[in-house]
């Protein structure tokens, strides 16, 4: 049987999961990659030194144009062209595949789901966590009470600072939407690590099926100075079954400033870290989302590095993509899923900004 | 622990008549009760404490606190330990705190005077057999300093022997060989405290801001509130 491929565009290429999309859509069988646009000079010249064959636009709309035979497109793309890449996609009938933060801005996102509705195409979010096997583990033991029934559930989702490879995520008018500050005559701003975490925001919504009920939350001082938005913060709350939480989605490590992520790119030796701490009525169960792994002292720094062994969790989002445009299936992280995860955010920002706890 | 606490007296011949409370929560010294402050003794806390007083990492970010222990452990008791540890290993006093609690856990998100911001995740969820776990991690602009090693998720010991019954060892105190971890914090302090009448007074005085802070806390589980520690 000879299968008919999906042919899929990506636009931007500024973003920073961007290089996770090169094997996946070179090498998925139901895949065709047809185009890319670029955003800048820059990650134009990045993307021609790390893919062969693929031809490249200096503009979404030429890409377009050019290929009216586009079905879907990855938005790669810093969170404040979601909403223009969106409108572009919807009147051709494009399927999107968005980055984690379709906007922050409740208007442009209530927009989004009118466009989605209306043209009929299938919106899925990159929560590229749901394809993580540990947290596939995590999500059958808690099913089957392996821990009782859930009490606290507590997680990092900490990272090194993306900035000096992916700038837009420093400008708080390309992260978070616009520029607001961090909290009353604070020197920083909205748009920093936050923005950059929703994932721990969303797990906690689907394995304790509730929604958030109380957040509290504070920024810390930050570790790098030289950067305008927060990378340091604390939220604690409760979630409307009475499970509690405690979410660090800080850039708490440490990270030499490259320009193309790579060898060497960490100071701290783990780059990025999601671990979980569940509590249960007959026990608790700690989870690893990304370890154990493998470590050496080699170049090009001579520091002791955790070096990951696995990261495929985009095989199985993009099998997911497919099959949802195939079978015309809602996908389970779609825009109206999202929501609360996005609003539970904005609360965090506001928690911070009052001093005072924000009841959803 | 009277028995350890008899030795070092004896050894280094310090005259105090010192008396260990039965839980090793107090010790009376000459007649007057101070608190006992373990975590003070332990070395892994006094090397944290080392590492941002002389200045090896860089100004206060984040703490991150997590402690699981048996299930019945008094929570607030829990929380009386690990705000003593914050404070005595930033060198810095709490105050202001939020708390939320479940069934058997609660978290909490404390500031101190130099700005740190500590969460505190506490669970009271573990079999008799098991041994508390718990982890301290202070993040700063310079660097991080933590009590557990990086890609781990459980404390690690000294010895592991697999046999026909697991055994695990954690060994730290040659003149108290034999006692178990808390014993030596608790046995080591009180010692400290019966040798130095100075110290006993800054003990009092730190454990009764520990309890203004589990006040604060209790309030905060009232209200919902972000809560003051009062002076």
């Amino acid at each position: 049987m000879i299968m008919k491929k999906l042919k899929i565009a990506m636009m931007s290429m500024t973003h920073g999961h961007t290089r996770k999309y090169y094997d996946v859509l070179k090498n998925n069988p139901k895949l065709e990659w047809i185009a890319v646009s670029t955003a800048n000079e820059e990650v134009k010249e990045i993307f021609l030194n790390s893919v062969q064959g693929i031809p490249c636009y200096d503009s979404d709309e030429a890409m377009l144009d050019a290929h009216p035979e586009i079905e879907a497109v990855v938005l790669a793309s810093e969170n404040s062209e979601h909403l223009r890449q969106v409108r572009l996609c919807a009147e051709r009938k494009i399927n999107v595949l968005s980055m984690k933060i379709p906007s922050f801005d409740m208007e442009e996102y209530a927009e989004m789901e009118k466009l989605v509705k209306e043209s009929g195409i299938t919106f899925q979010i990159e929560l590229e966590l749901h394809y993580n096997p540990v947290v596939m583990r995590m999500k059958e033991l808690l099913k089957n009470k392996a821990v009782g029934e859930t009490d606290a559930f507590n997680a990092t989702n900490i990272t090194l600072s993306p900035v000096w490879a992916f700038p837009w995520q420093g400008v708080p008018e390309k992260s978070y939407g616009k520029r607001v500050p961090i909290k009353e005559g604070h020197e920083k701003f909205r748009g920093g690590a936050l923005c950059d975490h929703p994932h721990i925001f969303d797990l906690i919504r689907e394995v304790t099926e509730s929604e958030f009920d109380v957040i509290f939350a504070k920024v810390a001082p930050n570790m790098r100075h030289d950067i305008e938005e927060e990378d340091m913060l604390a939220v604690v709350g409760r979630m409307k079954n009475g499970v509690i939480f405690s979410l660090d989605p800080s850039w708490s490590r440490a990270e030499n400033k490259l320009k193309v992520p790579g060898p060497g790119w960490e100071i701290f030796p783990k780059r990025m870290e999601v671990n979980l701490v569940v509590h249960g009525s007959e026990g608790s169960m700690l989870v690893d989302c990304f370890g154990p792994n493998t470590y050496h002292n080699g170049s090009p720094e001579n520091k002791y590095t955790v070096q990951y062994t696995y990261f495929d969790e985009w095989v199985g989002l993009i099998d997911e993509f497919v099959d949802n445009i195939d079978q015309k299936r809602l996908p389970k992280i779609n825009l109206g899923w999202h929501k609360n995860t996005i609003k539970a955010m904005n609360a965090v920002y506001e928690s911070i900004y009052t001093g005072k706890a924000v009841m959803l | 622990m009277q028995k350890g606490l008899n030795l070092l007296l004896k050894k280094y011949s310090v005259a105090a008549n010192a008396v260990l409370s039965d839980d090793g929560k107090t010790v009376t010294v000459d007649g007057t009760q101070t608190p006992v402050l373990p975590w003070e003794s332990e070395r892994r806390f006094i090397e944290l404490r080392n590492l941002v007083a002389l200045g090896r990492v860089g100004n206060m970010c984040t703490y991150r606190i997590g402690h699981t222990s048996k299930k019945g452990t008094d929570l607030f008791d829990l929380l009386s330990r690990e705000i003593g540890i914050l404070e005595f290993t930033v060198d810095s006093s709490v105050t202001e705190i939020f708390a939320i609690a479940g069934n058997n856990t609660m978290n909490c998100i404390a500031e101190t005077k130099n700005g740190c911001v500590c969460t505190i995740e506490l669970g009271a969820t573990l079999e008799d057999n098991a041994s508390d776990i718990d982890k301290h991690e202070i993040i700063t602009d310079n660097g991080v300093a933590c009590d557990r090693v990086v890609d781990t998720q459980v404390p690690q010991s000294s010895v592991y022997v697999f046999g026909k019954n697991d055994t695990v060892y954690c060994d730290t105190d040659a003149e108290l060989y034999g006692y178990s971890e808390i014993e030596i914090n608790t046995i080591r302090n009180a010692f400290a405290l019966a040798k130095d009448e100075a110290l006993r007074t800054v003990a009092r005085e730190k454990y009764a801001h520990i309890e203004r802070v589990v006040e604060a806390a209790k309030s905060s589980l009232a209200t919902l509130e972000n809560v003051k520690v009062g002076e």
